[in-house]
């Protein structure tokens, strides 16, 4: 199986390679082209940085159309990791409301800023699984995911695989039909976040949805 | 919750990890990539690779050292070493780093920070900050001249937090290597006048120790470099030891914590 993970000049592109070459998928490219895109089997969009640079390198590289075309037209298994999940709403505050890709009803928000839970949110905390998913399943009694982030993404709880708790809960992943959202890194997540991308590759080969 | 995090360093010079002692000895003790492959392979939480030599010798990042350990580095990975641009901040990213750790360039071009901040964001930003302590009194202090600094570091770390820094490594240079523990008062007075963490470093001997640096000092993560590099105080040992003492650390699915007892002074039976 072919997976592309799109390359728009944010994000750790090699980590999550490293990290699909280490559980046995191989056949991993790392490209802006939009044959390729198409030619792929499961698409991922990485994110680390800016909610408005993404957007703004997305249409530098013309992505969107494509993306949109494989993802909500062909229905394509795709997974956004961080800000790449981000991206799959409406918009964001981030820089002062700025549109997302829009796939996905829902806005993306500051976390709130107290003494107590600092922001960003960086560090491992828990997920605490809110439906039973294939995305999510076979975790041990461990449930510790690595996080780095300041904004957080609202949407319909119908859509929320899992959320993490930080003074309040917030989302931590998403599912809309072959549509995924992570906010963790799973790349970065050791043995919890390997098992996230090797379910990601089930869910890819069998096409099934949550 | 927001877990505390162990922390694995890997001193490395001319490629090789080495033990180092006061700043001034170094054993050499085995290649790099292993030494990476092992912490992931049991539950270390990230990992901080320094190039000690880069910036004396004037060279910049070994990247194809970096691309070559992250390979099999699935938990977040530190580079630090050499450090003297953008644009190595920005190739270290590129060959895997996840967040980068820079020490003398700070105090030769103070607004650095502020501009590294800018452009790749305060969360891979680290600001390593050594501290030497005379009679009592705390300095900054520069390894390359050997000399203390006229800056406290509370102060120090502040500024760089001012400046966009997204965490501070504080290491204790007459600690480091002695295996008496952290310096508790050091970590004290610097992570009770920041908002961003603070990783400690330095003296570590017992696993005990790294318990200490949680609770006592204050820190939000606690770092080892030479404990690590024998068997018998591997991270699991750290975190059951933690884990009894009351710090809330992740503990991976796939280790058994339960097989470990201390004795009085927290060495492992």
């Amino acid at each position: 199986m072919n997976i592309a993970i799109i390359d728009y000049g944010m994000g750790n592109t090699k980590s999550i390679k490293n990290a699909f070459v280490h559980i046995g998928e191989s056949d991993v490219c790392i490209t802006k082209s939009p044959e390729k895109i198409r030619r792929a089997n499961a698409l991922i969009l990485p994110g680390v940085g800016a909610f408005r640079d993404a957007m703004i390198n997305l249409g530098e590289y013309d992505l969107v159309s494509v993306l949109t075309d494989e993802v909500c037209g062909n229905k394509k298994p795709f997974l956004g990791i961080c800000l790449g999940m981000q991206l799959l709403f409406d918009e964001s505050e981030e820089g002062g409301q700025f549109p997302g890709l829009g796939w996905i009803k829902g806005r993306v928000e500051r976390l709130p800023v107290n003494d107590v839970f600092r922001v960003p949110h960086v560090g491992w905390n828990d997920l605490i699984v809110k439906k039973d998913n294939r995305i999510l399943a076979g975790l041990g009694h461990d449930r510790n995911f690595y996080f780095v982030h300041s904004y957080h993404a609202v949407c319909a709880s119908d859509y929320v695989l899992g959320t993490f708790s930080y003074g309040a809960e917030f989302t931590a992943a998403v599912c809309k039909d072959n549509i995924l959202g992570v906010q963790f890194h799973p790349e970065k997540s050791h043995v919890n976040g390997l098992l996230v991308l090797k379910n990601f590759l089930a869910f890819a080969e069998e096409r099934q949805i949550c | 919750m927001l877990k505390t995090r162990l922390i694995a360093c890997i001193i490395a010079k001319n490629r090789l990890v080495v033990q180092s002692y006061g700043f001034s000895r170094y054993l050499p003790i085995g290649n790099v990539k292993i030494a990476v492959e092992f912490f992931v392979r049991w539950d270390v939480d990230e990992i901080i690779m320094l190039d000690i030599d880069a910036t004396r010798e004037g060279r910049s990042p070994d990247l194809d050292l970096v691309e070559w350990a992250a390979t099999e580095c699935f938990v977040p990975l530190t580079v630090g070493g050499g450090i003297r641009s953008l644009d190595d901040i920005n190739n270290l990213l590129k060959a895997g780093a996840d967040k980068i750790c820079i020490n003398s360039i700070v105090a030769d071009q103070p607004e650095f920070v502020f501009r590294a901040a800018e452009a790749f964001g305060s969360q891979c930003i680290t600001v390593s900050v050594d501290a030497v302590e005379d009679n009592g009194a705390y300095s900054v202090y520069d390894y390359r001249a050997r000399w203390r600094m006229p800056w406290r570091p509370a102060q120090w770390a502040m500024k760089q937090e001012e400046m966009g820094a997204g965490e501070i490594l504080l290491n204790s240079v007459n600690r480091d290597g002695s295996r008496v523990g952290y310096d508790i008062n050091l970590l004290k007075m610097v992570s009770a006048n920041l908002s961003i963490p603070v990783i400690a470093c330095g003296g570590v001997g017992r696993v005990a120790h790294l318990s200490e640096g949680a609770l006592t000092g204050g820190c939000q993560a606690v770092a080892a470099a030479n404990l690590f590099q024998h068997t018998e105080h591997s991270t699991i040992a750290a975190k059951s030891h933690m884990l009894k003492s009351g710090v809330h650390v992740r503990l991976s699915s796939e280790v058994k914590y339960e097989d470990f007892e201390f004795d009085r002074m927290g060495r492992p039976l």
